[in-house]
């Protein structure tokens, strides 16, 4: 998988090949002017648990290798390329660059190569201690498992289970025409269990899980599953129930109706929810109290970034503070085209003003008298984010009555997320072990047979 | 004249990898993936960007005599990467047996498909040109814009030729191709007092003829005005009322009825907590729907999601999973056909070379004994027009409650417990004879329950409700059909979400 010592690193190689097309090495193509990769070369391990069957041919102890990323070409015309890169691209070249100028396009608002910037923030992402892992010695993948599936269908009652556990390494390269030149090395170790089709629940971080985690993961998936498996009962409010989305499911709206408008294609096109001269006009679209920031700054976290594929350092900031527009999510080309800053990588976080008053999850669960607690629903996928509107299934909820639950009921919900979010009755209820907060909203409810 | 493949070319490394294993005393399968793609977007009249993309690899799957597995991959298809790909494999089988982990013999009691060559002879990406595709995605995009005011129309065009070379220690080698390709467009319609609402209108096929043909330009044309007047009549329109109706829904809603509600139970792979399971055996001669009601999946030949050929180098068959209401066979792959006691049907299929096959459709369609003969071009079919036809032939009573839901917008389940669940994207009230338009909403119910449910079809069979399905975190092309509309009786085990 990785390089020897006495072979040149892939993305060296490839830097002394577009170099040649800078100089016009390939005399019946235009010179490059100009370009830019990110390419990441690494190893990943896994192993499964699918359907109370460990390593089965369904998710046997598997190992990947793989390099691969993506390249930006400016040629001498001002045309411009976008190309895979594979482990072929190098040996393939010339080949792979009369693709390139084939498919070369004329676009007067893309953008040109990054100047470096002075410094890129570093953000821990690599963990030393997976790398035994990763090349080989697999023994601990086995074990989450195996600890697992004790406790949840020996002393859990779980009647059938599903899990994984992997680890992966990689190195990053990010080079450009104008001198970029950033490489790090990254991890990523994750394990999950789903118990009954009903619940589940994992760790997924840049470094090794401590070894409490495990048992945490496990107990909170196995007192959930229990309670999903109890009856209830739930009389829908014709003007509007209370419905606690779960810290995931919570995440899952934001990320769809606000987040999915806030694509700087989106916005400039007229394919959002808000105009570019909302963002202009900083418009309030959510409640003052909310605000939606882009961090990759958070160390070991999945959306750690140091920087974006276009030479974007990593960083923090709003993308909407105390509920109003401040801009889109811009990559170069969309941030020429509005004027806006081109954005940092990273992950989408909801912050609270709340004034030191952090509610907890469970207190906000225990403050609902008639409602229902919602873990995951079916469809988000096929909802239109421009409009607000949404129309689930949740064929697993549980119902909250005085604070407690009582039971599952099926039931689908509908309503406008814009509304919700703009609501003086939504209330937000943090987990410690959860990035997001959960909501408590109002919509409509159809409970099912 | 068919293609020449390039899996072809890997000669010396599947000889490599096969000796390997040989030599180890372990049995493997070997995947190679060769993968060419293009895709174009435009954007309110401007091109956005061109993508080219290729990609290259293995995936190894050994098993030790005993039947424990190891998997692993690598972009790299060379005799010696393959020679340390077979000994990683069988080094991860071995000490995974260990740990107690599941085995799985069915390898060593088939037998070989020997030697095959099965090319289309679609175009390949080399035959198409650029030019040709850019100025054709950009005049769609311009007409789309013209069919209303304001509107924001995004348009995307894709083509994807892999190539497939399967490998077996009992000697089977087998190349194919899977060529998918599609033009969508993506219509926006401003606020005007409403909240904007989007619609959209998509073709598929084998290669750029979805967009260069005359024939694949008329039917995306006819799509896209549809949804741009959807789109604009969405803005303003009001929600339905939750609960449950009488439905008729469009073939592209039963593709997705087949799909989701059905399909996925019959993959034999989670049959032993599958609805159509008992004690993990499929629950073959049981009646599962009316007796004029059957659902077939098979591989067909030009087709989005056409695949002739398993991921285990199994030939893909055409089945009746379900024969005049009947349950007669599952979507079964080598690992678990004999264990839910039905034939193999080489329905393995896998997203890259890099994933493990896992048993899942191709093209999968609802047919009735009988349709209703309705004769109007589906694109061409106005809401008054259906609403008479079933009035006229007894599917539909004057003034009963019932709802026509059109446009395939996505859909989920979960085969263990039944819950399936789809999105459309237009609901219109058939008990109204003006027919009020509705915003969309998710139709969620028991699988069993909605086949139950199926009264009748209508117009001739469509087999191209393009998609993505994805099964296991894979995603691989979908497709399928029904007759031009299909009617589902109201049950109460099948609900809109709505208001309360």
């Amino acid at each position: 998988m990785s390089q020897t010592e006495n072979q040149p690193i892939y993305a060296d190689q490839l830097v002394a090949l577009l170099e040649k097309a800078v100089q016009g090495a390939w005399a019946d193509l235009p010179k490059l002017k100009g370009w830019r990769f990110d390419v990441s070369e690494g190893r990943s391990v896994s192993l499964s648990i699918v359907d109370n069957k460990l390593g089965s041919v369904y998710g046997p102890a598997t190992a990947r290798d793989s390099l691969s990323g993506g390249l930006y070409l400016i040629w001498d015309d001002e045309k411009r390329s976008n190309g895979s890169i594979d482990r072929l691209t190098v040996p393939e070249f010339e080949m792979r660059l009369r693709e390139w100028r084939n498919s070369a396009y004329t676009d007067e608002r893309a953008p040109d190569i990054r100047q470096p910037d002075p410094t890129y923030p570093v953000v821990e992402m690599y963990d030393p201690q997976l790398e035994p892992l990763v090349q080989g010695e697999t023994e601990l993948l086995f074990k989450i498992l195996q600890a697992g599936e004790k406790e949840l269908r020996g002393a859990g009652g779980v009647e059938f289970l599903d899990a994984g556990a992997s680890a992966s390494s990689s190195r990053r390269f990010l080079r450009n025409s104008k001198g970029l030149n950033v490489s790090y090395p990254s991890s990523m170790f994750n394990y999950s269990f789903y118990a009954d089709s009903l619940y589940g629940n994992g760790y997924s971080k840049r470094r090794l899980a401590p070894e409490e985690e495990l048992g945490r993961v496990l107990a909170d998936v196995r007192e959930v599953t229990a309670e999903l498996k109890k009856t209830g009962s739930f009389q829908a409010n014709p003007t509007g129930s209370r419905v606690v989305l779960d810290t995931g499911l919570a995440g899952s709206f934001v990320g769809q109706y606000i987040g999915g408008n806030l694509s700087g294609s989106g916005v400039a096109n007229r394919q959002s929810a808000y105009s570019l001269d909302d963002f202009k006009e900083n418009k309030q679209v959510i409640r003052q109290d909310i605000s939606l920031v882009i961090d990759g700054t958070r160390p070991f976290e999945t959306s750690a970034s140091r920087v974006t594929s276009e030479g974007i350092p990593g960083g923090r900031g709003p993308l909407i503070e105390r509920g109003k527009l401040i801009t889109p999510a811009l990559d170069l080309k969309y941030a020429g085209i509005t004027g806006f800053p081109p954005t940092i990588g990273g992950g989408l976080y909801i912050e609270i003003d709340d004034g030191g008053q952090r509610q907890s999850f469970k207190d906000l669960v225990e403050q609902v008298d008639n409602g229902l607690l919602i873990y995951s629903v079916l469809g988000m996928h096929t909802q239109d984010s421009t409009s607000g509107r949404f129309s689930l299934s949740a064929p697993r909820c549980l119902v909250i009555r005085d604070g407690h639950l009582e039971g599952q009921i099926k039931a689908t919900i509908s309503g406008n997320f814009f509304d919700n979010i703009n609501d003086t009755r939504t209330r937000f209820g943090w987990d410690p072990h959860e990035d997001n907060p959960a909501m408590e909203i109002t919509c409509q409810v159809v409970v099912e047979a | 004249m068919p293609k020449k493949l390039r899996v072809e070319s890997y000669n010396e490394a599947v000889d490599a990898l096969l000796k390997k294993a040989d030599e180890l005393g372990v049995y493997a399968i070997g995947r190679i993936q060769d993968s060419r793609g293009r895709s174009l977007s435009v954007n309110n009249g401007r091109l956005e960007r061109i993508d080219t993309g290729s990609s290259v690899g293995i995936g190894v799957q050994v098993f030790t005599p005993e039947g424990h597995t190891g998997f692993v991959s690598s972009d790299q298809v060379t005799p010696e990467s393959c020679r340390n790909l077979v000994e990683t494999a069988a080094r991860l089988a071995r000490s995974a047996s260990a740990f107690g982990t599941e085995t799985n013999r069915a390898v060593f009691e088939i037998e070989s498909n020997g030697k095959q060559t099965i090319a289309t002879d679609f175009k390949t990406l080399d035959e198409t040109s650029y030019d040709e595709q850019v100025k054709t995605l950009l005049g769609a995009n311009e007409q789309a814009r013209g069919y209303g005011n304001g509107l924001s129309v995004r348009s995307g065009h894709g083509i994807s030729d892999p190539h497939w070379r399967i490998v077996r220690s009992d000697g089977t080698d087998i190349s194919f191709d899977t060529p998918h390709a599609s033009v969508g467009m993506s219509i926006t319609a401003p606020a005007s007092g409403g909240k904007p609402a989007t619609a959209s209108a998509s073709v598929s096929g084998p290669d750029s003829r979805v967009l260069l043909d005359e024939i694949f330009q008329e039917r995306l044309d006819l799509r896209t005005r549809k949804a741009a007047n959807l789109a604009q009549r969405l803005v303003n329109a009001p929600q339905i009322k939750g609960g449950s109706y009488k439905l008729v829904i469009d073939y592209a809603l039963a593709k997705g009825l087949a799909h989701e509600a059905f399909g996925h139970a019959s993959e034999t792979d989670g049959m032993e907590t599958s609805i159509l399971g008992k004690e993990g055996i499929m629950r073959v001669g049981e009646k599962m729907a009316a007796e004029f009601v059957t659902i077939t999946d098979g591989p067909v030949l030009g087709d989005y999601a056409y695949q002739p050929v398993s991921a285990n180098g199994m030939p893909r068959q055409t089945v009746e999973i379900l024969k005049d209401g009947v349950l007669r066979a599952g979507l079964a792959d080598l690992f678990s056909a004999g264990k839910a006691g039905v034939p193999i049907s080489g329905a393995e299929r896998i997203e890259s070379y890099r994933n493990l096959p896992l048993p899942r459709m191709t093209n999968i369609r609802i047919t009735v004994q009988d349709p209703v003969k309705f004769e109007t071009r589906f694109e061409l079919v106005t809401p008054e027009e259906l609403r008479e036809t079933l009035l006229a032939n007894g599917l539909l009573k004057e003034g009963e409650p019932a709802l026509y839901l059109a446009g395939y917008k996505g859909g989920q389940v979960n085969p263990k417990d039944g819950d399936f669940v789809f999105n459309c994207a237009a609901i219109y009230d058939l008990s109204q004879p003006d027919l009020p338009l509705y915003q969309p909403a998710i139709f969620s119910g028991k699988v069993l329950a909605a086949l139950h449910s199926i009264l009748g079809g209508l117009g001739p069979l469509h087999l191209d409700a393009m998609g993505h399905c994805g099964k296991g975190g894979q995603s691989v092309p979908s497709s399928g059909g029904a007759h031009s509309f299909v009617v589902v009786d109201r049950n109460e085990n099948v609900t809109i979400g709505g208001a309360s």
